[in-house]
C-alpha cells in the first residue's frame, strides 16, 4: 500500500516535470543572436526585414585568439508579405533559428511610415521573443542601410546606435522611445508619437550613423520630420531635456557664454472656460555657466543672462510649435492629453477635431530661468 | 513537544531486536585454584604472544600468585614499580605467611598496594575484559576473587590541532583517538560539576566505549533518554569510528542531510554542550557527534563567537551564499544557457555564445563532464600518497583546465563554473555530501526543464528539510518553525553581550545563559 503510493507520487512527479517543461530547449550554437532589426517596404509592396546577427567567435577577445579577424556581425535580409512571413523565410538564408529577445534596435524605413506601419507593429508586440522596451528608430531612407554600417567605437553597430542615443537625448537633439512608448501614445490617439530620426552621414571620410531631430507618424503614416531645435522645443514643453548647452551672450554685451542646462522640468497647465482652453506651458530650467569670454559678473549680468536663457528657450518651443501646429497639424506634445485628464467632458465635446482646436488654442509660455553655479573661476582671464 | 513524543513512539513502535550481547565465557565465575584460573584465562585468549602471565610468589613467602597483563596495552614500568615491587620485596613479610587465599588478596588491596584504582571481580569475562584494554588482574591461590589494577598504557597520539575546522582565532587544541584524553579535554573546557559522561559499550567485537556528554539540568533530559535508548540498540560486531554510531541513530537515515553533527573541536563541544546539546565521544574516534543537529549549524563555525561582529556577520551571510552557489550555479548555468536565453545581458550573452562556439557537446554534457571531473581531482586529492600531491594539482590545473579550454572540448565558463561550485563548497564542508547530491540533482533538473526544473527540485528539497527533525528538533529551525529570537545568531552573529538565551528549542529547560545589560561602556556597575 505505501509503495504504491509512493509509486503515484513519483509518477505524478515525473508528469509534471516531463509535460510541463517549456521544451523549447535551444542550445546556445544553435542561436542567431539578433542585434538589430530593420523594416522596409519594398518596391513591390513587400515587407523587407532586414538582421544585424552577431557572429559570437569574432567579438570574444582574450586566450582564445580567435578575435578580431572577421566581421563581427553578419547582415541578413528577407521578404515576405508580413513581418512574420519574411522572418520565416530566413530559414533558407540562416542556418540557425533567429532569436530576437536579445534585439536593440528596431528601425523603420522612411518608405514603410510612409505606407503605414500599422501593418508590422503587431508582431513586436505578440511576439514574446520582441521586447517593447527596445528603441525605436525612423531612418531617413532605407532602414537596411543603417544596419550595413559598420560600427566605429563598438564592435556591433546596433549597440553603437543603442548607445549613441543616450548621449544624444543628453543634450535634447533627439528622444529616445521605446517600442512600448510608441504604440502606446500611437494606441491613444491623443498624442501623436514621435520616433527619433536617424541617417547615414559622412564623417572624416567614414561613414556614421547621426540621430538628430525626430519623425512625426500621426495616424499610422509618417507626417513630417522635426529637426533639432524643433525637437529641443518639443522637449522643453514636456520636460524631457537632462543637459545641452545654450549659448547666450555674456551680460549683455557681446561675449559669448556657454549655459549647462542642468536640471529641466515643465509642467502643461489647461485653463478651461468659456470657449477654448488655453494652455500654459511653465518651464523651469537650471544651468550652470560652462563657459565664458572675459566679462565681468555681476547681478545685472547674471540676469541678463538668465533673460537671454529663458528667451532662447521660448524661441525653441516656438519654433516646434508653429511646426506642429501649420505643417504638421499634429499634437505631438500632448496638450490634448493633459486637457483630457483635467477636464474630461470638455475634451469629449473637442476629441473629434482636435486637430483643427489645435492650431488655434492659445499657448502661453512661461520660463522660470535659473543660474546656479558659475564653475571654478570668479574673475575674467583679461591679457595685458 | 507533541512531535518528540510522536517521534519517541514511532521508535518504540518499531521491532525490538534483542540487545543481549553474546559472548563466548559470559558469567564465567573465577575458581578458587591457580592453575584452573590460568587454564580458563588461556581457553578464552588463546596463545595470543602479547598476554602475559606472571607467577610469582607474594613477600618473599609460600603465597602462589601470578598477575595478568597484555603486552602494549598496559604500562610495563607501572607494573613493576607498583604492582610487582609492592607484593614481592615487601617490608612486611612477616605479615604475609599468615594469611592466604581471599583474606591475602583483601590484605593486598588494603594495604600494599600502591595504585590509584584498584576493583575486587569475580568474574572471569569481567577480568579479561579490563585485562585486554590494559589493566592488569593479580590472582591469588586459594581466592576466587581477583584485583584488578588499572594499569593503561598504550601508544596514542597526543593532543593536536584538528586538521578541520582549523581557526585563526580561538583554541588550537583537538580531539583524539583517545576516550579519556577526550573526556579530560571537555572537563577542561567545563569545570562545572553538572558536567555528565555516562558511558555505554556498543560493539561485540570491538566493545567500543561511547561516552554522552552533557550538561545536567541544561540539557533536556528527554534527549539524553532518547540517545540512550537508541545506543542500546545497536547491535553490531565493531564501531570502527563516531561515523558508525551517526549511521545507526541518526534520525533521518535516507536523507541527504546529516542530522548529527560532528566536530573535532573540544571548544565546539563545549559550546554545543552549552547550548543544551549532548555530544558523544567514542573511542577511538576524534570526531565527537553532537546532537540535536540543525541546519544552520553547518554554517556556523567557532570563529564566528571569537572574532569581531560585523565582519564575521558578513561572512556568515557569505557562507549562505556560498551554499547557495555551489548547489544552484551548474544548474542555473544550464537553464540560462539552454532555455532562458532571453534573461542573460546582451554583452554576457554575446561573450558566453562565443566561448560556446565550436564546443562539440551540449552544455548538460559539458557541465557533468566537468562537475565529474572535479569530483576526481578532489577524491585522488585526499586518498593519494602525500608526496604525489604535485602531480594532482599539475594535472588538475593544466591538463583540464587550461588544455581542455585551448583545444575547444570545453567552453571557459564552465570551467569557471565548476571552479567556483568547487571552491564554494569548502566554505561550508559538513555540507559538502549534500551539496554535491544536490549540485547533481540541480544540474539534471535543470538539463530536462531549465528553471523550472530547479524550481520544482527546490520545492522538494525545501519540503524534505521543514519534515526533517533531529532528535524531535525541526531540522531548519529558528526558520522554519521561525524563533524570532534566535535570529540574531543565524544570517548575522549579533554580539555577545545580545545572546542572553540559549537556542530557544533546545535548551528551553533552561534558558538564560547570561545577565542582560552586559553591553560594555562607560558609567557601568561593576560585576561581582
Amino acid at each position: 500500500m505505501f509503495y504504491l503510493k509512493k509509486a503515484v507520487v513519483m509518477v505524478l512527479v515525473a508528469v509534471i516535470v516531463l509535460t510541463g517543461g517549456c521544451g523549447n530547449k535551444r542550445e546556445l550554437n544553435e542561436l542567431a543572436i539578433v542585434l538589430g532589426t530593420a523594416v522596409d517596404l519594398t518596391q513591390d509592396d513587400q515587407i523587407e526585414v532586414t538582421v544585424q546577427i552577431v557572429k559570437p567567435g569574432e567579438i570574444s577577445s582574450g586566450a582564445q585568439g580567435g578575435g578580431g579577424g572577421g566581421e563581427p556581425v553578419v547582415i541578413i535580409s528577407s521578404r515576405g508579405r508580413t513581418v512574420f512571413d519574411a522572418i520565416r523565410n530566413f530559414t533558407t538564408v540562416s542556418s540557425k533559428k533567429l532569436f530576437f529577445s536579445h534585439n536593440q534596435v528596431v528601425i523603420f524605413g522612411e518608405d514603410l511610415m510612409k505606407g503605414g506601419v500599422q501593418q508590422v507593429i503587431d508582431i513586436f508586440e505578440r511576439d514574446h521573443e520582441f521586447r517593447t522596451e527596445v528603441p525605436l528608430f525612423a531612418a531617413r531612407g532605407r532602414a537596411a542601410e543603417i544596419l550595413e554600417v559598420p560600427g566605429s567605437e563598438e564592435k556591433i553597430s546596433a549597440i553603437e546606435i543603442k548607445k549613441e542615443l543616450d548621449t544624444v537625448r543628453h543634450p535634447g537633439w533627439a528622444d529616445k522611445v521605446t517600442f512600448h512608448e510608441f504604440v502606446r501614445k500611437y494606441d491613444g490617439r491623443i498624442v501623436v508619437p514621435v520616433v527619433p530620426q536617424i541617417r547615414r552621414v559622412e564623417v572624416n571620410g567614414r561613414t556614421h550613423t547621426k540621430i538628430s531631430g525626430m519623425a512625426v507618424i500621426k495616424g499610422g503614416r509618417l507626417a513630417g520630420w522635426l529637426d533639432e531645435t524643433e525637437t529641443r522645443g518639443l522637449l522643453w514643453v514636456q520636460g524631457r531635456i537632462r543637459g545641452g548647452i545654450i549659448p547666450v551672450k555674456a551680460g549683455g554685451s557681446g561675449a559669448e557664454a556657454s549655459m549647462e542646462v542642468k536640471k529641466a522640468k515643465a509642467k502643461i497647465i489647461p485653463e478651461t472656460g468659456a470657449g477654448l482652453p488655453v494652455f500654459r506651458v511653465q518651464t523651469e530650467v537650471e544651468s550652470n555657466l560652462g563657459e565664458a569670454e572675459p566679462f565681468q559678473l555681476t547681478e545685472q549680468t547674471i540676469e541678463a543672462m538668465k533673460r537671454e536663457q529663458a528667451d532662447i528657450i521660448k524661441k525653441e518651443v516656438a519654433t516646434a510649435l508653429k511646426k506642429a501646429r501649420e505643417e504638421l497639424k499634429a499634437d505631438i506634445f500632448g496638450f490634448g492629453e493633459t486637457l483630457h485628464r483635467a477636464e474630461p467632458r470638455q475634451w469629449e465635446e473637442l476629441k473629434t477635431d482636435w486637430d483643427e482646436y489645435f492650431q488655434d488654442v492659445e499657448v502661453r509660455i512661461s520660463v522660470k530661468s535659473e543660474l546656479r553655479n558659475f564653475g571654478d573661476k570668479n574673475r575674467p582671464t583679461i591679457p595685458r | 513537544m507533541k512531535g518528540f513524543r510522536g517521534l519517541i513512539n514511532r521508535i518504540l513502535k518499531t521491532k525490538k531486536t534483542k540487545p543481549a550481547v553474546t559472548q563466548d565465557g559470559k558469567g564465567q565465575p573465577l575458581a578458587d585454584n591457580l592453575a584452573q584460573n590460568e587454564q580458563a584465562i588461556k581457553e578464552v585468549l588463546g596463545d595470543s604472544e602479547d598476554v602475559i602471565i606472571r607467577r610469582f610468589k607474594v613477600g618473599m613467602g609460600e603465597a602462589n600468585a601470578f598477575i595478568l597483563f597484555i603486552e602494549g596495552m598496559a604500562d610495563k614500568t607501572f607494573i613493576a614499580d607498583y604492582i610487582m615491587k609492592s607484593l614481592m620485596f615487601t617490608e612486611s613479610q612477616a605479615v604475609f605467611p599468615h594469611s592466604a587465599g581471599t583474606g591475602l588478596l583483601e590484605l593486598i588491596k588494603d594495604c600494599f598496594l600502591a595504585a590509584g584504582e584498584v576493583k575486587e571481580v569475580k568474574d572471569l569475562d569481567e577480568v579479561l575484559s579490563e585485562v585486554i584494554f590494559g589493566d592488569t588482574a593479580i590472582f591469588v591461590d586459594g581466592s576466587d576473587r581477583a584485583l584488578v589494577v588499572s594499569s593503561k598504557g598504550f601508544p596514542s597520539r597526543g593532543v593536536e590541532e584538528p586538521e578541520t575546522e582549523t581557526v585563526v582565532r580561538g583554541p588550537r587544541e583537538g580531539f583524539t583517538e583517545v576516550l579519556r584524553t577526550n573526556t579530560t579535554l571537555m572537563r577542561r573546557i567545563l569545570k562545572t560539576p553538572g558536567l555528565r559522561f555516562e558511558v555505554v559499550t556498543v560493539g561485540r567485537k570491538t566493545r567500543t566505549k561511547v561516552c554522552l556528554a552533557y550538561l545536567k539540568g541544561v540539557c533536556r533530559e528527554s534527549i539524553v533518554c532518547e540517545l540512550r535508548k537508541r545506543l542500546e540498540r545497536i547491535d553490531t560486531d565493531a564501531i570502527l569510528d563516531s561515523g558508525y554510531i551517526e549511521q545507526f541513530i541518526e534520525d533521518a537515515p535516507n536523507s541527504l542531510f546529516a542530522t548529527i553533527g560532528t566536530t573535532e573541536r573540544p571548544d565546539v563541544a563545549a559550546g554545543k554542550i552549552l547550548e543544551g546539546r549532548v555530544a558523544l565521544i567514542v573511542e577511538g574516534s576524534p570526531m565527537v557527534l553532537t546532537v540535536p543537529y540543525l541546519f544552520i549549524e553547518g554554517f556556523q563555525t567557532s570563529e564566528d563567537y571569537t572574532s569581531r561582529v560585523y565582519f564575521m556577520s558578513l561572512v556568515r551571510v557569505l557562507r549562505f551564499l556560498a551554499f547557495f552557489i555551489t548547489v544552484y550555479l551548474p544548474g542555473l548555468y544550464i537553464a540560462l544557457t539552454t532555455y532562458h536565453q532571453e534573461m542573460v545581458p546582451t554583452s554576457l550573452l554575446i561573450s558566453m555564445a562565443s566561448a560556446r562556439e565550436g564546443v562539440p557537446f551540449p552544455a548538460l554534457v559539458e557541465v557533468l563532464g566537468m562537475g565529474v571531473v572535479f569530483e576526481f581531482i578532489r577524491e585522488a586529492g585526499i586518498r593519494m600518497p602525500r608526496p604525489v600531491g604535485q602531480a594532482v594539482s599539475i594535472v588538475g590545473a593544466l591538463v583540464i583546465g587550461e588544455a581542455a579550454v585551448l583545444a575547444g572540448l570545453v567552453g571557459a565558463p564552465v570551467i569557471i563554473v565548476t571552479a567556483l561550485t568547487a571552491i564554494t563548497i569548502f566554505i561550508i564542508p559538513s555540507k559538502l555530501d549534500a551539496a554535491t547530491v544536490l549540485r547533481l540533482g540541480f544540474t539534471l533538473a535543470a538539463g530536462v526543464a531549465g528553471f523550472y526544473g530547479i524550481l520544482l527540485l527546490t520545492l522538494v528539497v525545501f519540503i524534505h528539510l521543514v519534515a526533517l527533525r533531529s532528535f524531535g528538533i525541526p531540522y531548519m529551525s529558528p526558520l522554519a518553525p521561525l524563533l524570532l529570537h534566535d535570529l540574531k545568531d543565524l544570517f548575522i552573529r549579533a554580539p555577545l553581550w545580545t545572546l542572553d538565551t540559549r537556542p530557544g528549542n533546545i535548551g528551553r529547560d533552561n534558558p538564560v545563559r547570561q545577565a542582560g545589560g552586559l553591553k560594555p561602556g562607560p558609567g557601568q556597575k561593576g560585576r561581582r
